[in-house]
């Protein structure tokens, strides 16, 4: 099924170029190594064989359109995350609608490095991941095949509930079967919490990555980065790593899509999907919103209802 | 100066006697994340010689809040307070010998610059002993073989211990190394210690090498290659590949008040951020990320080469795992050499 859909992708991206609708398309290609791929930048047909589709398409492209999207007509590959992160971009007037060309593509789940650890696999070992219905094959050097179940994906995607893109001109690949997890409140008491959090927040060494990965990080210049109006100092600690991350938070709660990016690229392993996963759900509960779902809907910071529930009920 | 071998039950014995008069620093693993160089204060169980991603030791020799002084401002009690350098001597123990090299490489930029030695680097690297592991698993990432001679890289350790199962074999380089050596449960190699041992260090210098080894890439690379703007397009900017890598050492100095003491302190920064270059009126030097790649390549393969006559990577793998748009830097040298990756 996927090599199939990595076909028409190619010849997707083909017609789109040959016909000058587009002068780019961002797409996935292989990567240095067989469990990895890398953002690719298409210009010409002639290179749209270099596209691939497979369980190692991590990346969400989105993050590039703000820089690319503005001066030109571009196409992109998406996931259904990157459909919902583009949603989010046209919202806020990033990027006007008519200068994407969305190649959708449903997904069973991303397998990124960290999840084919987790499930055991030696990475030196690895020669091909691949799609086997909704499962993964992972091909290792001895010629053995081993198959993982859903349950390997990357953590991102395994309370997604949106297998399908939310916005695309072309729509490829069939609804795959997959129960995504609930999502629980995070547990303990708020001093328990608290603890937990000044623990995970302690290995931060504000390197900003899971900024720059996130589409929905787009600030020119981020708070974290001012030095005429200091709000974080630069000294890696607990209390600036705690401005940062509270930062952070703020800034994306109702505006994130769950892709899992930004834990996916932390060098620390902070587990940056439950604190997303947290103000998600406040946003749902309280103003019955799902980020990134309709283009013409306002974003839900950008409106205001008299019947507005507030959290601390005054 | 004589080899030895330990078994392993005995290591804990071994850290214990340094620690009466050292700080022994290693690898300690945390729920997630690269293991981080922490003090064992003599006790902890370790394990050197694993197969895991470390933070560099520049973690340690070049610490990201790195108090220069503070100033003292209440009234009547003004004073400047240069932090103590007299520190107690530290062993770090399960290093690599790429881990080696890079410490080779921080010399070159901190230490061996006759007057203008850093005094802060200067304080911890003098009374620094290194206890290096030899790989017998190297990761994925791994390509020191292609970037160096490994026989040379571990001249610059203290003492190199070799893992033989239930025992560790143990060899002294220098002699501030064979003053670790001291204790009643090390003893002498048999013969069949000392084939292992060269059993595992033939692995490692088997461990195949990229086609680019060997080529000057200084002399070849070209400033205008297709491949920096390539490569820039999918680079995020984020800087991970430098945070991690063991040889750059880059940093920014600020000041930061509270209360009335004013702390001046060095910190990490990096030539992938933009606001790197930027000069004080404004003008950036380097405003496009394709010249920013460029540099990241270029300190390693060509400038330090250059300067130091020594190349800047030591193929440790850091940046080659950590990068999350998998921008290899052995793929873009391999551009450079003409060579496949
Ligand atoms: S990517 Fe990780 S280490 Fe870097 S700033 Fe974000 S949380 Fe901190
Ligand atoms: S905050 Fe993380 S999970 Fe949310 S959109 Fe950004 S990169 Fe994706
Ligand atoms: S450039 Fe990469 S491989 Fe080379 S020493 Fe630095 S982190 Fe290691
Ligand atoms: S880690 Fe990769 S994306 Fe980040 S700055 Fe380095 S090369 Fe660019």
């Amino acid at each position: 099924m996927a090599n199939e859909i990595e076909a028409r992708i190619r010849a997707e991206a083909k017609k789109l170029l040959e016909s000058s609708e587009v002068t780019l398309v961002i797409g996935w290609e292989a990567g240095s190594v067989p469990f990895k791929t890398s953002p690719a930048f298409i210009e010409s047909p002639e290179d749209v064989e270099r596209l691939v589709w497979n369980p190692a398409c991590t990346n969400n492209l989105a993050v590039y359109l703000t820089e690319v999207a503005k001066r030109a007509r571009v196409g992109i590959v998406v996931k259904p995350c990157d459909s919902r992160s583009i949603v989010t971009l046209v919202q806020e007037k990033q990027i006007s609608r008519e200068n994407v060309t969305i190649i959708g593509v449903t997904c069973p789940g991303i397998v990124d490095d960290t999840a084919l650890k987790k499930a055991g696999v030696r990475l030196i070992d690895v020669l091909a991941v691949d799609w086997n219905g909704d499962s993964f094959n992972v091909t290792t050097g001895s010629g053995k095949s081993s198959v993982l179940t859903l349950d390997a994906v990357k953590e991102g995607c395994r309370t997604c509930a949106h297998r399908a893109p939310v916005i695309s001109d072309v729509s490829l690949g069939e609804m795959p079967d997959a129960n995504p997890l609930p999502v629980e409140p995070m547990e303990g008491s708020f001093s328990e919490r608290r603890e937990y959090w000044a623990n995970e927040f302690e290995r931060c060494i504000r390197c900003y990555a899971c900024r720059q990965i996130c589409p929905a990080c787009y600030c020119t210049k981020c708070f974290a980065d001012r030095n005429d109006l200091k709000w974080t100092n630069k000294h890696v600690g607990i209390s600036d790593n705690w401005m940062w991350h509270m930062g952070r938070a703020m800034h994306l709660a109702g505006r994130c899509i769950g892709c899992g990016e930004c834990e996916r690229a932390c060098p620390m392993d902070l587990p940056m999907m439950k604190l997303n996963r947290e103000f998600a759900r406040h946003v749902e509960e309280l103003f019955g919103y799902t980020p990134g779902m309709d283009p013409e809907e306002l974003p839900v910071l950008g409106q205001f209802n008299y019947d507005d529930k507030d959290p601390n009920g005054h | 100066m004589a080899d030895k071998v330990i078994a392993k039950t005995d290591l804990r014995k071994w850290l214990a006697g340094m620690a009466a008069d050292h700080d022994v620093i290693a690898p300690i693993g945390r729920e997630a994340g690269p293991a981080t160089w922490k003090d064992i204060n003599g006790t902890q169980d370790i394990d050197i010689t694993a197969n895991q991603m470390v933070m560099a030791a520049k973690e340690f020799l070049l610490p990201v809040h790195d108090v220069l002084f503070r100033f003292h401002t209440r009234k009547g009690e003004e004073r400047l307070e240069v932090p103590d350098l007299t520190n107690k001597s530290t062993v770090m123990i399960g290093l690599r010998l790429c881990d080696v090299r890079a410490i080779s490489v921080l010399d070159a930029v901190y230490y061996n610059q006759g007057p203008f030695r850093d005094a802060y680097y200067a304080a911890r690297r003098d009374k620094l002993a290194l206890v290096a592991a030899v790989c017998d698993d190297p990761r994925w990432s791994c390509f020191c073989t292609t970037v160096g001679d490994l026989k040379e890289w571990k001249l610059g350790a203290d003492v190199l211990i070799t893992d033989l199962g239930d025992k560790i074999y143990v060899q002294p380089v220098t002699e501030k190394g064979e003053g670790l050596l001291q204790g009643d449960f090390f003893s002498s190699p048999s013969e069949d210690d000392v084939r292992k041992k060269s059993e595992v260090w033939a692995n490692l210098l088997a461990l195949p090498k990229r086609p680019f080894a060997g080529k000057d890439i200084s002399k070849i690379v070209s400033w205008d290659d297709p491949v920096w703007e390539e490569q820039a397009r999918k680079c995020i900017g984020c800087g991970i590949c430098t945070f991690m890598c063991p040889t750059c050492s880059c940093f920014d100095i600020q000041d930061e008040t509270t209360g009335s003491v004013i702390e001046r302190y060095r910190c990490r920064d990096t030539c992938q951020f933009s606001d790197f270059t930027m000069m004080g009126a404004g003008h950036n030097p380097r405003p496009e990320k394709k010249m920013r790649v460029r540099q990241r390549v270029l300190h390693k393969f060509k400038y330090q080469v250059e300067q130091f006559d020594l190349i800047g990577c030591t193929g440790c793998g850091r940046c080659v795992e950590s990068c999350p748009v998998n921008i290899d830097i052995r793929g873009i040298v391999s551009h450079i050499a003409a060579e496949p990756l």
